[in-house]
């Protein structure tokens, strides 16, 4: 199950890194592991509301289609798979 | 019998940057100090500088072996506690400090007087140093091809040093085809230096070069090292020791390929790629936040200026690099939007 809040903590944390360039493109590096996550500019928008607090996937993808010229589904699909990979990549530890 | 052991100071004029060398045998010193382009000076104090304290530690685990004097790869483990992290080669163990200007480095005593051991020896406490003086330690390539000066990163047999070698065949100028320093110049220029004064280059890469070439290059090491070197000289055009960047470039090898091709990156993919290529990764850890905010400073500064490209090269490479070569920079010429120096 995929922890929005523990993806949070670990973004807020000095456990990792997080840069927005000027191209609206950014990086979210895990220092724990020296990893890069290099992300377009609606992947650094979504790690944005995820630090920021928000609660739930239906928060993110309302939050995406209010800002980007995307559809439902489109949103959707992005959102899950952006999510997955944060929780893969910065906050799942097994066992 | 082997030099006693002194105080050496060298001077990274272009920084800047002065490196203290205390407890160094003096052959090691000045070897060292020729690598690195700095005049040194023996027995000179100097506040300012950032001090390398050598101290031997026979019960440092060494491992010798003659045919890994010039192998490329160096084995580094890091550990990282409280606000102080260690890096461990084979019969060294270097101490270094967040935000400290000294680094402790304990040698096994076969490593001491062995130049090219001790200059491994000294690569974190470098790194640590050039990020204190806002300059980063990188794996990449720096060349100029038709007149381009071009920051080459790429991953292990991206092809780098066989760029290299084919930007030599092309008449072209070679800055490093390893390991560069990133750093800032003119309060807010950004220039690329060599580090090293030799260039290796691998055997496979050579095979690209004109015979002519070939010759001018000096093997040296057992029949079995698979790098050729190169001392460079101050009269030879073919190397530059610094040039400032136009663009960058991520080098990938596509086998796939005919010839290359060439897309715009992302300032997120190019800040990616310097990141995946800086020599000191312990000081982006949280417990080092002034060198990490230094390096990333610097890197940002890069990507923001830069356009940046990722360069796919195919067979081309081998079968006709010089041809490739000139198609490349031609290819980066018309995308245009990039400052020649």
């Amino acid at each position: 199950m995929i922890d929005l809040q523990a993806i949070a903590a670990v973004l807020e944390s000095d456990l990792s890194l997080r840069k927005t360039l000027d191209d609206g493109t950014g990086v979210v590096v895990d220092l724990r592991k020296s990893r890069v996550l290099a992300l377009n500019s609606t992947g650094m928008f979504l790690v944005e509301q995820i630090a920021q607090g928000a609660e739930s996937v239906e928060d993110l993808i309302a939050a995406l289609t209010d800002t980007f010229a995307v559809d439902q589904a489109t949103a959707q699909h992005d959102v899950q798979n952006l999510i997955q990979d944060l929780w893969q990549r910065l906050a799942y530890e097994e066992g | 019998m082997p030099n006693q052991a002194g105080d050496f100071l060298l001077n990274f004029d272009e920084l800047p940057l002065r490196i203290q060398l205390e407890g160094c045998p003096g052959e090691v010193a000045r070897s060292i100090a020729y690598q690195w382009f700095c005049p040194v000076h023996s027995r000179t104090a100097d506040s300012g500088a950032f001090r390398v304290r050598f101290r031997v530690e026979p019960g440092l685990r060494f491992r010798p072996s003659a045919s890994t004097r010039f192998r490329g790869q160096v084995r580094l483990r890091v550990q990282t506690l409280s606000s102080t992290s260690r890096l461990l080669l084979s019969g060294t163990r270097t101490t270094l400090t967040a935000g400290g200007s000294v680094a402790e480095i304990e040698v096994h005593p076969q490593v001491l007087h062995d130049p090219h051991l001790m200059e491994q020896a000294t690569g974190g406490a470098l790194g640590h140093a050039l990020a204190l003086a806002s300059a980063s330690f990188l794996h990449g390539a720096a060349l100029i091809v038709d007149d381009l000066p071009i920051l080459l990163l790429g991953g292990p047999q991206a092809g780098k040093s066989t760029v290299s070698a084919a930007t030599l065949s092309t008449g072209g100028t070679v800055i490093s085809d390893d390991s560069l320093i990133l750093y800032r110049y003119q309060a807010d220029g950004l220039a690329i230096r060599a580090l090293r004064r030799d260039i290796l280059l691998r055997e496979g890469s050579l095979q690209v070069l004109p015979l002519t070439v070939q010759q001018r290059l000096r093997q040296i090491g057992p029949a079995s090292d698979p790098r050729w070197v190169h001392v460079r000289q101050e009269s030879d055009r073919s190397f530059r020791s610094t040039m400032v960047p136009a663009m960058l470039c991520v080098l990938r090898r596509d086998r796939r390929l005919a010839g290359f091709r060439l897309e715009p990156m992302s300032q997120a993919l190019a800040l990616a790629s310097l990141i995946e290529a800086n020599s000191s990764p312990h000081l982006l850890h949280p417990e080092f936040p002034g060198e990490q905010q230094a390096l990333m400073s610097l890197w940002i500064q890069l990507v923001s200026e830069l356009p940046a490209f990722e360069l796919r090269l195919g067979s081309a490479l081998l079968e006709s690099p010089e041809a490739l070569l000139h198609d490349v920079a031609e290819r980066l010429r018309e995308l245009g939007g990039f400052r020649v120096v």
